[in-house]
Formats: structure tokens, sequence, C-alpha cells
């Protein structure tokens, strides 16, 4: 029986990424919320573009970052309890980590679709992000599919 | 024996039962039913969050009712004041009028039918500029110019060459073969030019600045003001006219 607690070398893997996650996320939801752009050198005017974009924001009141940052503690929260926690619960980790990273890379792709078909402007930020999710949600599936009977 | 069929019975139902793995941990095994609703459930749950998001991003109607817009004109023709709004698409302060002063005003005056609102141009920016506000006469000629007006303004600092003037008459929805060929023959140029002589010939030196005023007399303010600023004058012009009606 595989489990999130035996994958071995993916788990801290998943936990340098979701920390990388975390920083990505949490220096964008700053920015966001203090209203300045954030430092993307040679892509400063692409930057400009995408932070003052209508799609920052969702229903013009949450910051996109701020949700980002969110999902990133959440993972972050689902790999502790999943690694350390005993009881019921415990068991479903690898699942719920599994499918939050997943909603975190569909979500990140139509970001990146924005950015690349709408916009035409690169977040150097934003692209870090939506990478990270996916290599995260690719090293999460292993231990999700090994729940499968 | 029994208690196979009780599993198999749970199993048909799409239960999932449990073992204990050999560090003493609970673990949880799924059937590929049950891993493909919950898959299936995320995946849903994200088309309506990037549905909503699109939804909210779209392209929108200014604040002000689309009757009350006229070009570059917001408000009613018989609102008894008027507000001529100098300023350039690369100047900062006339942006953080634009997006946050102007809106309290508009909801304030313009939206009650105390005020109408006209942008005139004034090149200082040079010609980036120049290609911008020509750009937003394009918009104008399909009755968008403020919500162009608006978009310019919220990508300060971005660049503002043809390519980039084309694809936010893209986002906003425009009508690009017209708003394409309108940038390209230049032929607004001359109306921009012309509201900038204008703005020479009334004093405005720096944007944005304005003129408040009716009929009888007119104010110019400069600079990016506090709004308090702006109703003080707005307040003592209406004053002043709703005194001359009654006399």
């Amino acid at each position: 029986m595989k489990t999130w607690r035996v994958s071995g070398w993916r788990r801290w893997a998943v936990l340098a990424l979701v920390l990388a996650g975390v920083t990505i996320a949490g220096y964008l939801a700053y920015v966001s919320l203090a209203g300045i752009d954030p430092a993307c050198g040679g892509l400063q005017s692409d930057c400009h573009t995408v932070h003052t974009s209508r799609y920052v924001r969702i229903g013009g009141v949450l910051p996109v970052a701020l949700l980002g940052l969110v999902f990133y503690l959440a993972l972050l929260g689902l790999w502790w309890w999943g690694g350390w926690m005993q009881g019921p619960f415990a068991g479903w980790t690898p699942l719920a980590f599994f499918e939050l990273a997943l909603a975190g890379v569909l979500f990140s792709a139509y970001l990146t679709y924005l950015e690349a078909f709408v916009l035409h402007a690169m977040c150097p930020w934003c692209i870090g992000s939506s990478v990270t999710a996916t290599v995260i949600c690719g090293l999460a599936a292993p231990a999700a599919l090994g729940m499968l009977e | 024996m029994v208690r196979e069929k009780k599993r198999k019975r749970k199993k048909a139902k799409g239960g999932e039962p449990r073992s204990r793995s050999r560090s003493g941990e609970t673990a949880v095994t799924l059937s590929r039913r049950t891993f493909w609703l919950v898959t299936g459930a995320v995946v849903l749950w994200v088309a309506l969050l990037v549905s909503y998001s699109a939804w909210q991003g779209r392209p929108k109607a200014s604040t002000v009712s689309e009757v009350l817009i006229q070009g570059k004109v917001k408000g009613l023709p018989e609102a008894p004041l008027t507000m001529l709004i100098f300023s350039d698409f690369q100047c900062g302060h006339c942006a953080n009028f634009a997006l946050t002063t102007a809106r309290e005003l508009e909801e304030e005056y313009v939206n009650t039918g105390k005020l109408r609102m006209e942008f005139k141009h004034v090149i200082v920016g040079g010609l980036a500029s120049l290609s911008a506000a020509v750009a937003t006469e394009c918009a104008a000629e399909q009755n968008r110019f403020w919500d162009y007006h608006d978009l310019l303004y919220e990508r300060l600092g971005a660049s503002l060459d043809t390519d980039h003037l084309k694809q936010y008459a893209v986002e906003l929805g425009l009508d690009q073969a017209a708003f394409g060929e309108c940038l390209d023959a230049g032929k607004q140029r001359e109306r921009v030019l012309q509201n900038t002589l204008e703005g020479r010939d009334l004093g405005i030196t720096a944007t944005p600045s304005f003129l408040i005023g009716d009929e009888t007399g007119d104010e110019i303010l400069s600079g990016d003001l506090p709004v308090s600023s702006f109703r003080e004058v707005i307040e003592a012009a209406l004053t002043k006219n709703m005194s001359e009606i009654g006399s």
C-alpha cells in the first residue's frame, strides 16, 4: 500500500517546491495589496500590464495573488497533515493534495493563457508559480494514484 | 466469507475499505469511480472559477449610463456646469485623477445631472502621448473613448506603440478594422493637436488642468488635487448658477 508518508524523496521535493510557491505567491500578494508593480527587470512593462489588468482581482475584490498564497499555504498544511498526523483523515491527504494541486494547475493554465493571448504580456513571477504548481501536481500524482484499488 | 461479501457489497456502492499499513497509519483505498468523480468535481469547480473570472474581466461599459456618453463627453447636455479636463496619457497625476477623483465626481455630479465632463488632449509627453491620444480619438469614433481612456491610464507605463494600442482595442472589443484604419491613417492627429492649441490659448500649461464653469464664468484648477478641492469649486458654481436662475 503506497501512502503519502512512504513516498520518499518526492515528499521533500514537494516541500521545497511548496515553500518556493509560498515565497512567490507571498511576494505577488504583497505587491498586489501594496498597489505596486513586482520587480521584473527587463520585463517591467509586461509585469505592469499584467498586474494592472482587469483579471488581477476576482470579482474586482479578491487579488488572484492572495488566492495563490492561500493555495500554497493549504498545500503546505496538507503536506504537514499527511506526514505527521494520525487518524482517519490523514489517509486521505494524498488525494486531497493532488486534487488541490490539480485545481492550481488548471487555474494557472488559464492565467497563463490570459497573459499569452489576451494581454500579450508575460510576468515571470506568474510563470514561475504556474511551473511550480505543475511540477508539484506531477510529483503528487503517484501517491494519489497509489490509493486506487 | 460473510466479511468478504460485506466488503464486496461496500465496494459495489463505491465505498472505500480501510487497511493499516506496516507503519500503523490508516491507509485509504479508492475505487477508480470515486477518484474520477472527485477529479471531475475539481475540474468543474475550476471551470466555474475561470468562467466567473472571464465574465468579470470582460470589457465593461463605463459606470455612467451609455446614454450620458457622447464621444469625449460624459453627462447630460443640459447639465448646468461643464468641466473641461486637459490631460496627457503619459502623465501619472492625470492617471491618478482619472482613476480615482474623476470617478468620485462622476458618481456625485455627473450621474446626478449637475455636471458634464469633457476631455481635451494636451500633449506634453511627446510622440507616444500623441499616438495614445490619436488612438483614443479612434475609439471615440466607436463611442468607446472613455473605456479606452480608462484602459490607457490603468496601463500607465506600458508601451504605447501601434501594436499595443491595437491590442487594447482588441481587449475592449472594438471594431478592429475600423480602429486599425483610423490609427494607421493618423486622421485624428489634427483634432488632437487642435485640442492642445485650444488648451494653450486658455492658459493651460500643465496636466492635468481643469476648467470648471458655465456661460457666466470659469475657474481653472491644476494638478492632481483632492476631491474636496473640486467639490468646493463645483458647489460654489452650482450655488451661483442657482441664484442666477432665481433672480
